[in-house]
């Protein structure tokens, strides 16, 4: 009996340390991935001084916004030291956004036309077909750069937006068509069946059926195009060279190489850039979560 | 509301034939139930008559036009699925009212027929609620007021109650019954379970294997089944069939391949000799000390309302019901004999009734 008892609290003592534990591990990956981002946030908030003095340290003595006012109102000082941050950012993050939204939707529209074909349709060479969608996707960046380049060259479109858009649009579709084509097959044939009865055409019941049930799925293709074309620094680099299409990531590595650049501004441009997306996540994450699909079939 | 004329229709999904020339006339207002044992077709049946599988050969008509190559939004019918597909991303209400509104129907119609629908089944209160937040039977409901505030030509279900909990089942059951006695609706109501099928239907086809094994009305396929497959679908517990011979020589009778002679009203003469099936429901057994022959008791299963004696007669086994309470015990032998007039005779190779 008092053996049993015994046991039963070596238990509850190991399962206690095992959660201390894990928690633990779970704080430090934390502060791993949040204090670089700590660090910058802010960094953009304090006066050059103080962002320079050593030892460094983390809070910052008498808090500005000087440096977030000077991106959108430059004044005088700063046009001398932080001049091509500050031209160059907000453009920057224009290009950047419009790659990224325009990459979304590009996905959106090739990959539920695509997506629902294979989801729906047997036809000769939906195997194979699917199976290069995924093999491409093993195949990195780096070794179609200079063919890439070239054609793209050749096309006249260096330093061009849609050939940004054009090179993500690549890369990211066959993800996009397997995540779609997935999504569809979990939607039940009958709720499209059932529109078509109701009185839908083909297109009424896409529209007014399946896309709105299919909605979370087309969020998260969507956020998945705009994050990695937000984020690709490696195609931007090679194929952008003035503000005309330069992105937001080849901006802010070109501060590292100007010398006249000042620390808290690149923090800010930084914390800049994180904001579109951070807003994207945060408006869209309701909807993903929510899981709008249940409740259309008895499961 | 319309006649349905299903006429030699085939269907063949490449090479494999699913359905062998299928005809079935359904009349103005009449409820058809369709049953078989699953594979045997009747969804694909079904769903040919809604338009959402193509016809291999044959004829479908809806009232007097032929509907083979309309789409399924002019048919004029609604359908009511399995698995309900009700539209997630609406309510109730408007999933309900989404065919009116594709119709364009005024506003203040629509309104009225939806809430006249929900009315009989029940959903005034569950109107904007989304189809995430009402319980299996609810959507069912939900499911058949999508069908009703359409007024269609034909009411088509696909085994509409089997995701349902026993007692709910019998429930709708009922209800769907009486919604059809209300609206007068044309309706084909596929199902593989042969009570549902019996309680509700005016008529009932019975599909095997792509083909119709017999048409009529559930009491006429119960007391008279055309073949030995009917026999053995309809009804539960399930017909008793013993193998062996019929003499019509002097007084009819059935002589069992262990050498039982079972009693029989009368047999018609071409069957003298012959091999051949006999048939009997368990129902259609009595106790009976003079004419009774010796069963021995295998198992005995009372249900309350009755009470199942599986026994054996000459070394095969049968199974009986009797509405009495029975003080038996495995091992008793007690004297079975089958009702000469309820018996059934059916040929050994074809099958067919005799
Ligand atoms: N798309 C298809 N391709 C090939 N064969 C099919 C297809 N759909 C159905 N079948 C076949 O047609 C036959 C009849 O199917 P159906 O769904 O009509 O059966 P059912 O009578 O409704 O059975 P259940 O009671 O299981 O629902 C089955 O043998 C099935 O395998
Ligand atoms: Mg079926």
């Amino acid at each position: 009996m008092t053996e049993v008892i015994a046991q039963s609290h070596m238990r509850h003592w190991r399962q206690d340390v095992r959660l201390i534990a894990l928690m633990l591990g779970g704080a430090l990956v934390t502060v791993y991935i949040l204090a670089p981002f700590c660090w910058l946030l802010l960094s953009s908030f304090m006066h050059e001084q103080d962002a320079l003095s050593v030892p460094p340290h983390w809070i910052p003595k008498n808090p500005t916004l000087s440096n977030y006012l000077s991106f959108f109102n430059p004044s005088e000082t700063r046009a001398v030291v932080g001049s091509r941050a500050i031209e160059q950012t907000l453009p920057g993050m224009l290009n950047s956004f419009i790659a990224a939204v325009g990459t979304a939707v590009v996905n959106l529209v090739l990959g539920t036309l695509a997506g629902y074909s294979l989801a729906r349709f047997k036809f000769r060479g939906r195997g194979a077909l699917l199976g290069i969608y995924l093999g491409s996707r093993m195949l990195p960046g780096i070794a179609l750069i200079v063919p890439l380049y070239l054609t793209i060259k050749a096309f006249g479109l260096l330093d061009h937006l849609v050939a940004l858009i054009a090179t993500y649009v690549t890369f990211t579709l066959p993800f996009t068509i397997w995540l779609l084509k997935n999504y569809f097959q979990a939607i039940p044939r009958s709720l499209e069946e059932a529109a078509l009865i109701d009185g839908c055409t083909w297109l009424q019941m896409m529209v007014k059926v399946l896309l709105p049930t299919a909605l979370p799925g087309l969020i998260a293709a969507a956020m998945f195009a705009f994050m990695t074309a937000w984020n690709d620094y490696l195609f931007a680099v090679i194929l952008t060279s003035t503000t005309a299409s330069k992105t937001m990531p080849v901006v802010v590595a070109g501060f590292a190489t100007d010398v006249t650049t000042e620390r808290t501004l690149m923090a800010t441009s930084g914390v800049l850039a994180i904001i579109p997306p951070l807003v994207l996540a945060f408006l869209f994450q309701r909807l993903i979560v929510q899981g709008l699909t249940s409740g259309a079939v008895k499961d | 509301m319309a006649s349905v004329d299903i006429r030699e229709v085939r269907k063949a999904y490449g090479p494999a034939q699913v359905l062998h020339g299928v005809s079935i006339d359904i009349s103005d207002g009449e409820f058809v139930s369709l049953v078989g044992p699953s594979g045997c077709g009747k969804s694909t049946l079904l769903r040919m008559i809604a338009g959402l599988e193509s016809v291999t050969g044959g004829e479908i008509h809806i009232g007097r036009r032929v509907i083979n190559d309309m789409p399924p939004k002019d048919r004029d019918i609604a359908m009511v699925f399995q698995n309900y597909a009700l539209y997630p991303h609406m309510t109730v209400a408007d999933n309900m009212a989404f065919s009116l509104k594709l119709k364009r129907a005024p506003r203040a119609e629509i309104e009225r027929r939806v809430t006249g629908a929900a009315e009989i089944l029940g959903l005034r209160p569950l109107l904007d609620r989304f189809p995430r937040q009402l319980s299996g039977g609810q959507r069912q409901r939900v499911a058949m007021g999508r069908a009703i505030v359409r007024d269609p030509q034909v009411f088509l279900f696909d085994e509409p109650l089997s995701n349902l909990d026993a007692k709910l089942r019998v429930q709708m059951r009922t209800e769907i019954k009486e919604l059809h006695q209300r609206l007068r609706t044309t309706t084909v109501y596929v199902t593989h379970d042969q009570i549902e099928a019996m309680t509700m239907a005016d008529k009932i086809v019975v599909m095997h294997d792509g083909i119709v094994e017999q048409t009529g009305r559930p009491l006429d396929l119960y007391d008279r089944p055309a073949n030995l497959f009917v026999a053995g679908f309809i009804g539960s517990p399930a017909m008793n069939f013993l193998q062996g011979k019929v003499t019509v020589n002097g007084s009819a009778s059935f002589v069992t391949e262990s050498g039982v002679t079972l009693p029989l009203n009368d047999a018609p003469a071409a069957a003298d000799g012959r091999p051949a099936v006999y048939g009997i429901r368990p129902e259609h057994f009595v106790i009976d000390r003079q004419i009774g022959l010796p069963a021995e008791v295998i198992v005995v299963e009372p249900t309350g309302s009755e009470t199942q004696v599986f026994a054996k007669i000459g070394g095969q086994e049968i199974v009986s019901v009797f509405h009495d309470r029975m003080n038996l015990n495995p091992g008793d032998i007690i004297p079975l004999a089958p009702d000469p007039r309820r018996a059934h005779l059916f040929d050994a190779g074809s099958g067919e009734r005799l």
